[in-house]
């Protein structure tokens, strides 16, 4: 790749830099069109305090721009739309653009958060109206680009240039659009500010200072005071944005799907003979996963028929995996349930969810020890946790955590395995000093008809009788007041607390009761209140 | 239950172990709260015991002493070493003791945390009834731990147990009687309680969330499973406890044995003042009367005599000698270093006072009746506050410790409280809203409210307030609002005792480096009777000084406070014309209009014009009718004759905080001691918002003895807005002494007085450069700072060829330049011998780092050494390191070989003076305006005759009320004062004068972004006036802060390039086009837009006085701020001179000189 | 010919592996044995008379019937989990399968409680007695998991129970059982034949019936109704089909045994 770059370097090199001004809010309104209207910016936290990140052009008209805080922002326009910059989503949007872009030229690279560098050296011609010049050529491939991309829906400024560093800088501080030859290369940069050769911020504000404002008050003055003074960094640039000093640029790989393709020349419909293509499907996988450092989280079989239709199979693993024989195992529960019809003439197995997983934590699943960050803890357990999913279904595999909580059904999580994540090994110990409670809870707990007074007697539960030989407690437990939903019940004098109870029957058996304790209760007092609800909410059996 | 029958009394409780919320952010009622439903519920007696502290419990006892409940004060201990406890002293000598370990604690440990260790109870805790307090599990370490408890402290040991409703209590009771059988000691049933109700759970859930600093969604066990830890009836407990009726009866035990009251705090004057084998009497009269013949050299007149011998008497009626004695010491020795003092306070105007030099108040020129300010029926000490230099007052407060010892002299505490503003903070992040909801939510309390937010409010920004989440912020935001949050220190109030004070009340460390604070506030200390002296710092008495000392230095006069020639006409000519800046008090805008319809004449005129422009004279509208009497446009005339002999001073308006309380005496029939309720109402009246409980009573008092409603009601109006800020007459007296010197000051001498002003900043309402533009217009020269010629401070220099007025010119200082230390400052003025010819040359001779002679250069300093801003940057910039090398520097230069010289494009004054506005926030080149004036104004006038350009400030004075106008300038201050709600008010400053902007709330909505954002701002209006004082009333506002920008690129000498500028940026609002910062400076282009003059929303919230015409450019890609490049540290280099010499003079010879 | 090698010269995951099958984790004889925590017990199903090693055998699939038979494992898979997070391979980890549709839960503090490590437990929910008879074997198979507790619905089939058993003995681990219908044990299931290694009975003993004290937690009537190879404790009488213990967990979490002469009132029960 980069002895393409560099023979393309041999003549002059022709690079295009597109500037994506307005990145974040164009894919917004490209998903919510009714918001291109509005002034409409994106914000992120920085050191404490809430910034705005990108504005569209209403918003930019308003007056808004990135940088100002968000409280500053809703003085300025009350009516602006805010929303949270995902920087991922527009770094996602960028590298889309720049798969698009191939169809100029194959060599496109990442330039930033928001720009694009295309290499269009001899491309050009190909977008040539018909007896233009070579200029003429380039201003219509821009002109293409330039259309193209606000038919999708983008705002950009380019320019093309002989060096990457000048066409960005034309991109973003010249003319619009900038089209520069070598020879006025100096000339054009010449008008430019000091900041378009990307130097930091400090050395631009001390250029300022002395009054050197634009590249053409710097071009002049001797590299070796500039550099005694605002650094090597500035003479350096200016070398490789006038292409005397050479700036590669590298287009980033494509990050391509994992997904394998197995045709069959005649259709197959025997149980045994898709078993084998899926096996051979998965050790391409593996191979390929191996070789990337990668395992999958989930697995997609796609069977396509000969009549036409198509079959989906997913399966997922509680952990990265890329053990051909354990992904078998996970696709024999579910493939008695692949209908073939009249035959599967094509397979296609892919991996949508791929994670990192180095070849030592592969290994790992010949140890015992617990594996730190592990979601399961075990790497033998998620191993057995991925054939229970396969055929109980990925929700029917549970495992607990403890969440710090007094109310006891939050106090602990059933979750499936298949659904852990890095939130949920950040999960609190289990509480050591709780008072007992039951290996057995009651969802929902279960009304009880209590005999007694105050204290109670017995109860009856499943129509059977107990009579109560000990009861301890109560244990007072008041609702989480900031979960509370209902209006009403915003003044905690309005909650009803449960007393909870341990006790024991006539035969030695063990129960958790308690009591809704209405509001109404005098304070502190805990005996009383005779129309108090009961209900039978553990078992310690 | 069986028992019952044979026990028919009712059941007796005490509560023993209680926190309040000076248990801070745990606690969650106030100890009045606690008190309250102690007393209802029919306790026997409350024990209120907060974590290592006393700090809460004065409040505690005053509460109970008015609800008529026993309460036993204590502490609870958290030891480094062992089981929690709670201690009660039974006796005052026990309390000593306990007061001596809490300090102890605190003094060993850092702010705020007490360290305490079981070594120290068996040295303090004797007498002390100590309950220990188990951890949840009932272990042998226990019993280890009463073993111990009881063979230190045989007899006063108790064992407490918590029924908390927990699952687990009754085997957890049954352990902890067990162990306390075992053990010999009695069990004692407490209920842990740590708020009054349980209606308080969420509060506390809420407090423990913003201790832990954790969201109350994952608070998880930092919450409380239920609401029992609260204060439980007799009959409650005895249910709990039904079993354990001994452990009910050890409560009322306990209560019983600890008899010891707060009441018992005998408080004692210090003795070291008194005068050789006299006593304080005798010591004070000596003092008096030798001092009246200082004061009075001419021979003291009849009525002063009188005056001071009936003082005396009363004084020593009162038997309060030896505090005048105690203030007239502490004042006695900022004399004798010079340091300037002036006594105010209710006893401060007092004959005496004048004749022990604590105050420089004449009483020959007021008639203010001693016995307002000291009477017998109040029963309280009298009150004298000191105000000192602000620069030197930490000599005095050391002065004090010095002479009484800190175990006898200690600041006292200022327990600071949640305000609304904070509360929202605090819990809306506990609460989990966004930074953004808080910020929306306290955006809507202007200043200093306690209201919180309501529902309309939150509709209007946006906020669903039917929302569950917000509104149980709002409720907490309510109920945490005046809670206690930590304690600091009190601006100067000290208490000082014969005895030990650590014998009264623990003393603990400031934050402040050798400061040790009280736990008691000054509320506190008032209700127990102790005395406290208030050393005070008051930035115009610095001034003074400085002032005072140029004048002597520079014109040979030797004037002081009681000495400036009284009664100058010039002078009170000045003030009738508003020409006021800078002056004490009376600098403000509002008081700078009222001056002229004040015209004051004499000094009894600046004594109201002192009070009168306040909140509480304003609230209460007195401002208008006492203008229209003066003025003779209204009869005098009195409601009744009753109030004559109060009011007759200030022709019936109340103006004075006494005359607010003697007409609740007179008028409404207040007992004095009710009269003095109102008054501490009015103190704290934010605070506790009780004052509401005496409008009634006064106003239908007042209507009962046939006042008019209207005036009863604006009469307590003012007395609510005294809560804000009230002036007794005596303050104003004080103050208006102040005013009159600092205006004769000014008036005479207006270079010192610019010159002092500057040198003790930052104070007052104006920034540097209004002062210096203010002595530039009364034809004071100003130069520019210079290397050769500066010193750190402001300083006079002769300047007998200029016109400068009084022969001298103001030659800037260092300090005006932003970044520059002190130090170097100082430095370069000691290094500098015959001058410096090159910046090298303070590299080498000064010492100064890179940084420091950036800092010069950008702000233009090295013009003598005839080096332009851009020359002298190119310069230094040039320097590779921070220090030179002495023994190398030669070939370090040859080395690197002689530069080629570089011709710098040539700035424009434009640029120069953004440069220097950016840097010293002021510029003596020209005023941007100045150079702008063309643009702004147009030479011709536009065909259609309409609009013919902005008109400068200077000319609104000339022009018809009513007049439409077209004004423009730079943004000095954009107000929105709380008591003008929805208006804005803004001045704009231009080369030629101010212009005062109004913006009704209509106008701000329509131009809010013009207004916001504007560094350079057009307004188009209608000219109003009143009097001589002239406003543009705002209809429409025009944002032209671009102008400003093209100055700043420097193409603004150019009418050409300049416009084509302004279109090009005109034209960038059709495409979007802007400058970003590369993603890894983004947070530094952040802070540069702060820098840059973004306006932060706190500005428009809470006026800022201080900021001047802060305009800096922009469009700068980058703070000034980048810290200079890091250097290598392993080359070790010779020392510069300037280390030697701060290594062999630690005391640093310098600032000595 | 192999050198005998220094143990300290391994390293220490093989030191683990050499460790772990040497304890019996693999096929063989030589599976270790579950503790029960209760002395008395552990001594009774040692492999030898005085066996150092007590407890149930690994490798093999124990039945439990009876209204507290829950209480009680878990009091067992308790003990032996603190055991193991003392020593080797860290705590318990065991395979739960459950009925989809029960509305009693097993829940994660009570687990905690009895001293496992809920994290380490993986709960199948099976929709029916095949699914969890399939997902038994496949965790007793699997030797990811120290052991497979199973509460199903009904009785285990003989046929069923000895596809459990071959399970369990190919992977090592312990399959418990214990068929939970609320109230005690139908005859016909404590008569049913099974391959299972053993079969307990277990009641819960209502304090006030045996006098104990007042920091009992729980008490149990443990019996042995069936093992394969009976005891070798000469000392227990099978006097009512099988031997009996009365066990107990008091508050501080220790487990006791209370022998009968204690507990006077137990011989008149059932």
């Amino acid at each position: 790749m980069k002895a393409a770059l560099d023979s393309a370097a041999g003549g002059a090199r022709r690079i295009a830099s597109l500037w994506f001004l307005s990145l974040a809010t164009d894919r917004l309104e490209r998903a919510q069109p009714a918001l291109a209207d509005r002034p409409l910016a994106t914000y992120a936290e920085s050191h404490n305090a809430l910034l705005l990140t990108g504005v569209n052009r209403a918003a930019h008209l308003a007056g808004l721009t990135p940088g100002m805080s968000l409280a500053n922002a809703r003085a300025i326009e009350p009516d602006v739309v805010l929303k949270r910059a995902e920087p991922e989503a527009d770094a996602a949007l960028l590298r889309k653009l720049r798969d698009w872009c191939l169809r100029y030229t194959p060599w496109a690279a990442l330039d930033g958060p928001d720009g694009l560098f295309l290499d269009v050296t001899g491309c050009a011609h190909l977008f040539a109206a018909p007896g233009g010049s070579d200029n003429s050529d380039e201003e219509a491939l821009l002109q293409d680009m330039v259309e193209r991309l606000n038919e999708l829906g983008f705002s950009l400024r380019l320019a093309l240039a002989d060096t990457p560093l000048a066409a960005a800088a034309l991109a973003r501080f010249g003319p619009d659009p900038a089209i520069v030859q070598t020879e006025p290369l100096r000339r054009a940069l010449a008008e430019l500010p000091v900041q378009a050769l990307r130097i930091q911020a400090g050395p631009a504000e001390d250029l300022r200072r002395v009054g050197l404002r634009l590249i053409g008050d710097i071009l002049p003055l001797p590299r070796a005071s500039l550099a005694a003074r605002f650094g090597f960094d500035l003479a350096q640039r200016l070398d490789r944005a006038l292409g005397d000093l050479a700036d590669p640029i590298s287009p980033d790989p494509f990050s391509a799907p994992y997904r394998v393709r197995l045709n069959f020349p005649d259709p197959i419909g025997l149980p045994e003979d898709i078993a084998r293509a899926v096996d051979r499907l998965l050790a391409r996988m593996t191979a390929r996963l191996e070789r990337d450092g990668k395992g999958c989280r989930k697995l997609e079989l796609q069977a396509f028929r000969a009549d036409g239709d198509m079959r989906r199979l997913t399966v997922g693993a509680a952990r990265a995996a890329r053990d051909p024989k354990h992904l078998a195992r996970l696709f024999a529960e579910r493939l008695a349930g692949l209908d073939p019809g009249f035959g599967i003439d094509a397979m296609v197995l892919s991996a949508p969810a791929v994670e990192d997983l180095a070849p030592v934590q592969e290994q790992a699943a010949l140890k015992t020890d617990a594996q730190e960050g592990d979601p399961v803890g075990d790497p033998r357990l998620s191993l057995l946790a991925d054939q229970l999913a396969a055929r109980l279904g990925p929700r029917r595999v549970l495992r607990f955590t403890a969440r710090d909580s007094h109310c006891p059904e939050r106090a602990c999580r059933l979750y499936p395995v298949m659904e852990a994540d890095a939130s949920s090994h950040a999960a609190p110990a289990w509480p050591a000093w709780l008072p007992p409670r039951p290996p057995l809870l009651l969802a929902p707990p279960e009304p009880l008809e209590v005999e007694g007074g105050s204290v109670p007697q017995g109860f009856r539960w499943r129509g059977r009788s107990h009579i109560i030989r000990r009861l301890e407690g109560p244990e007072r437990l008041s609702p989480e007041w900031w979960l509370l939903k209902d209006r009403g019940q915003d003044a905690p004098s309005a909650m009803s607390a449960r007393d909870y109870y341990r006790v024991e029957d006539q035969e030695g058996r063990r129960f958790w009761l308690y009591r809704e304790t209405p509001a109404t209760a005098r304070p502190g007092g805990f005996f009383g209140g005779g129309d108090a609800a009961w209900r039978l909410h553990g078992l310690f059996q | 239950m069986s028992a019952a029958s044979t026990e028919p009394s009712p059941p007796a409780y005490a509560e023993l172990q209680c926190l309040t919320n000076f248990s801070f952010l745990e606690g969650a009622s106030h100890a009045d709260e606690l008190v309250v439903q102690a007393a209802a519920l029919g306790l026997t007696a409350l024990g209120v015991a907060d974590r290592n502290s006393l700090a809460g419990v004065v409040r505690a006892h005053s509460a109970a002493k008015k609800h008529g409940l026993r309460l036993l004060v204590g502490a609870r201990l958290d030891l480094q070493d062992g089981i929690s406890l709670l201690a009660y002293p039974t006796d005052r000598a026990v309390y000593a003791r306990l007061s001596r370990l809490i300090t102890l604690g605190r003094r060993r440990a850092e702010k705020g945390a007490c360290h305490l260790y079981r070594a120290d109870l068996r040295e303090y805790a004797q007498g002390c009834v100590l309950i220990l307090l188990p951890q949840e599990e009932v272990e042998d370490a226990l019993q280890d731990e009463i073993a111990f408890y009881r063979g230190a402290f045989p007899g006063f040991v108790y064992l407490a147990a918590s029924h908390a409703l927990g699952g687990e209590d009754a085997a957890r009771i049954a352990a902890l009687d067990r162990a306390a059988r075992r053990g010999g000691v009695p069990l004692v049933a407490t209920n842990d309680v740590l708020m009054h109700t349980p209606a308080r759970r969420p509060l506390a859930d809420m407090l423990a969330c913003i201790r832990e600093k954790v969201v109350i969604d994952r608070a998880g066990w930092l919450t409380h499973k239920n609401g029992e830890r609260h204060l439980k009836s007799p009959e409650a407990m005895t249910d709990l406890f039904e079993a354990y009726p001994h452990a009910l009866a050890a409560t009322v035990e306990v209560a019983a044995r600890c008899r010891f009251s707060l009441d018992e705090l005998a408080y004692e004057y210090p003795e070291e003042v008194l005068e050789d084998g006299l006593d304080a009497q005798a010591s004070l009269e000596r003092l008096t009367w030798e001092g009246a013949k200082t004061r009075y050299p001419g021979g003291l007149p009849a009525k002063v005599r009188a005056q001071v011998a009936h003082e005396l008497r009363l004084i020593g009626e009162l038997d309060y000698a030896p505090y005048f004695l105690t203030v007239q010491d502490i004042v006695r020795f900022a004399r004798s270093q010079g340091i300037l003092c002036q006594g105010r306070g209710s006893a401060a105007n007092s004959a005496v006072c004048y004749c022990l030099g604590v105050t420089a108040v004449d009483p020959a020129r007021l008639d203010l009746l001693f016995e307002r300010f000291v009477s017998a029926e109040r029963g309280e000490p009298p009150d004298i506050d000191v105000d000192f230099e602000h620069e030197r007052r930490e000599e005095v407060i050391q002065y004090i410790y010095d002479k009484y010892g800190r175990h006898r002299a200690g600041l006292a505490a200022t327990v600071i409280c949640y305000r609304a503003r904070g509360a929202v903070r605090d819990v809306g992040k506990a609460m989990g809203l966004s930074q953004d909801v808080t910020a929306l939510l306290s955006s809507q309390i202007w200043g200093w409210s306690n209201e919180g937010v309501d529902e309309a409010a939150m509709a209007e920004i946006g906020l669903d307030p039917r929302d569950r989440r917000l509104r149980q912020t709002i409720a907490l935001v309510h109920q945490i609002t005046g809670f206690p949050r930590h304690l600091s220190q009190h601006v100067g109030g000290f208490v000082i005792t014969r005895g030990r004070l650590d014998e009264l009340c623990p003393i603990e460390n400031a934050a402040m480096a050798d400061r040790t604070v009280v736990e008691w506030d000054k509320d506190d200390l008032d209700a127990l009777g102790i005395l406290k002296v208030d050393v005070l710092a008051l930035g115009m008495l610095s001034c003074l000084r400085k002032g005072f000392d140029l004048l002597r230095r520079h014109y040979g006069r030797n004037y002081d406070l009681a000495s400036t020639p009284p009664a100058d006409k010039a002078t009170y000519d000045m003030l009738c014309r508003a020409d006021s800046l800078g002056v004490f008090q009376v600098e403000s805008r509002a008081q700078m209009a009222f001056l002229p319809r004040m015209k004051p004449r004499d000094f009894y005129d600046l004594v109201i014009e002192v009070a009168i422009v306040r909140p509480g004279p304003i609230q209460g509208d007195m401002v208008h009718p006492y203008l229209r009497r003066r003025n003779g446009e209204e009869q005098v005339r009195f409601p009744s004759k009753e109030l004559e002999d109060v009011l007759g001073k200030t022709l019936g308006v109340p103006l004075f905080q006494e005359q607010a309380m003697k007409i609740a005496i007179v008028a409404a029939g207040f007992e004095p001691s009710e009269a003095d309720q109102l008054r501490r109402a009015m103190a704290t009246f934010r605070k506790t918002g009780k004052i509401h409980e005496f409008n009634a009573k006064m106003v239908e008092g007042m209507v009962a003895r046939g006042y008019e409603r209207d005036f009863a009601e604006r009469c307590f109006r003012q007395i609510e807005g005294f809560g804000e800020y009230g002036f007794p007459e005596s303050h104003a007296a004080s103050f208006a002494l102040l005013v009159y010197v600092s205006a004769w000051m000014k008036c005479h001498y207006p270079a010192v007085f610019a010159c002092a002003l500057l040198n003790s900043q930052p104070m007052g309402f104006y920034a540097p450069a209004q002062i210096i533009r203010d002595a530039v217009e009364h034809g004071v020269d100003v130069k520019p700072i210079d290397v050769n010629h500066s010193e750190w401070d402001n300083i006079l220099e002769a300047a007998p060829t200029s016109q400068s007025k009084g022969g001298y010119a103001i030659r800037l200082g260092f300090r005006q330049i932003k970044g520059l230390s002190q130090e170097d400052g100082e430095w370069i003025a000691a290094a500098r011998g015959n001058g410096y010819a090159h910046p090298m040359d303070l590299w080498r001779r000064a010492g100064l780092k890179k940084r420091a002679l950036h800092a010069l250069a950008k702000s233009d300093a090295y013009g003598s050494l005839g080096l332009s801003r851009r020359q002298a940057l190119w310069a230094v910039q040039a320097l590779g390191g921070d220090r030179p090398l002495p023994l190398f520097e030669a070939m370090g230069e040859e080395e690197r070989g002689e530069e080629p010289l570089v011709a710098l494009p040539e700035p424009t004054l434009g640029e120069e003076v953004v440069q220097d506005y950016a840097h010293l926030r002021m510029s003596l080149k020209a005023h941007p305006c100045a150079l702008l004036r063309d643009t702004l104004s147009p030479p011709e006038p536009d065909a259609d005759g309409g609009r013919s350009g902005d008109i400068p400030a200077e000319r609104l004075v000339q022009m018809a009320d009513g007049a439409p106008v077209t004004v423009s300038g730079l943004v000095l201050v954009r107000q929105r004062p709380g008591s003008a709600k929805g208006v804005v008010f803004a001045t704009l400053e231009d080369e030629t004068a101010w212009s005062n902007i109004v913006i009704w709330s209509d106008a701000f909505e329509a131009f809010r972004r013009p207004i916001l954002t504007a560094r350079l701002m057009r307004v188009r209006g209608v000219l109003q006036r009143q009097g001589i004082v002239t406003h543009v009333v705002a209809r429409e506002i025009i944002d032209i802060s671009s102008h400003l920008d093209a100055l700043a690129s420097g193409v603004a000498g150019d009418p050409e390039t300049r416009f084509a500028e302004i279109h090009a940026h005109a034209d960038e609002v059709k495409r979007p086009v802007y400058v970003r910062a590369s993603t890894g400076d983004r947070g530094g282009s952040a802070r540069a837009d702060k820098v840059d003059g973004m306006i932060a929303p706190a500005e428009i919230i809470a006026p800022d006085p201080h900021r001047g015409a802060g305009y800096r450019p922009i469009r700068t890609a980058a703070g000034t701020a980048t810290p200079p490049p890091p250097l290598p540290k392993a080359i070790p280099r010779p020392r510069h001179p300037r280390e030697q010499a701060k290594a062999l003079f630690p005391e640093d010879p310098m600032r000595r000189g | 010919m192999l050198a005998p090698v220094s143990k300290k010269a391994l390293p220490e995951s093989l030191l683990r592996a050499v460790a772990a099958i040497e304890a019996g984790g693999a096929a063989g004889t030589g599976r270790g044995r579950l503790t029960t925590g209760f002395a008395p017990l552990d001594a009774a199903l040692a492999r030898a008379p005085h066996g150092q090693e007590g407890g149930l055998e690994k490798g093999s699939v124990h039945e439990f019937l009876g209204e507290a038979a829950l209480s009680f494992l878990l009091t067992v898979l308790g003990a032996q989990s603190s055991l193991q997070a003392a020593s080797q391979p860290g705590p318990l980890s065991l395979l739960w399968c459950v009925a989809n549709n029960r509305r009693d839960r097993l829940y994660g503090p009570g687990l905690a409680q009895a001293g496992l490590d809920p994290g380490r437990c993986l709960i199948a929910a099976c929709g029916d007695a095949d699914e969890m008879l399939w997902a038994m074997e496949e965790g007793l198979r699997s030797g990811a998991v120290d052991a497979v507790v199973a509460a199903p619905a009904k009785p285990v089939s003989l046929s069923a129970s000895r596809r459990l058993q071959l399970a369990a003995e190919e992977g090592g681990a312990v399959g418990l059982v214990l068929p939970r219908p609320y109230g005690a044990p139908p005859t016909d299931a404590l008569l049913a034949p099974s391959a299972a290694a053993s079969r307990w009975r277990i009641d819960p003993v209502a304090r006030d019936a045996v006098g104990a004290a007042e920091s009992w937690v729980a008490l149990w009537r443990v019996s042995l109704l069936r093992r394969k190879g009976g005891l070798h404790r000469a000392g227990a009488k099978a006097s009512e089909g099988g031997a009996g213990w009365l066990l107990g967990l008091d508050r501080r979490g220790r487990r006791v045994a209370l022998d009968r002469e204690t507990a006077p009132a137990l011989g008149a029960r059932s």
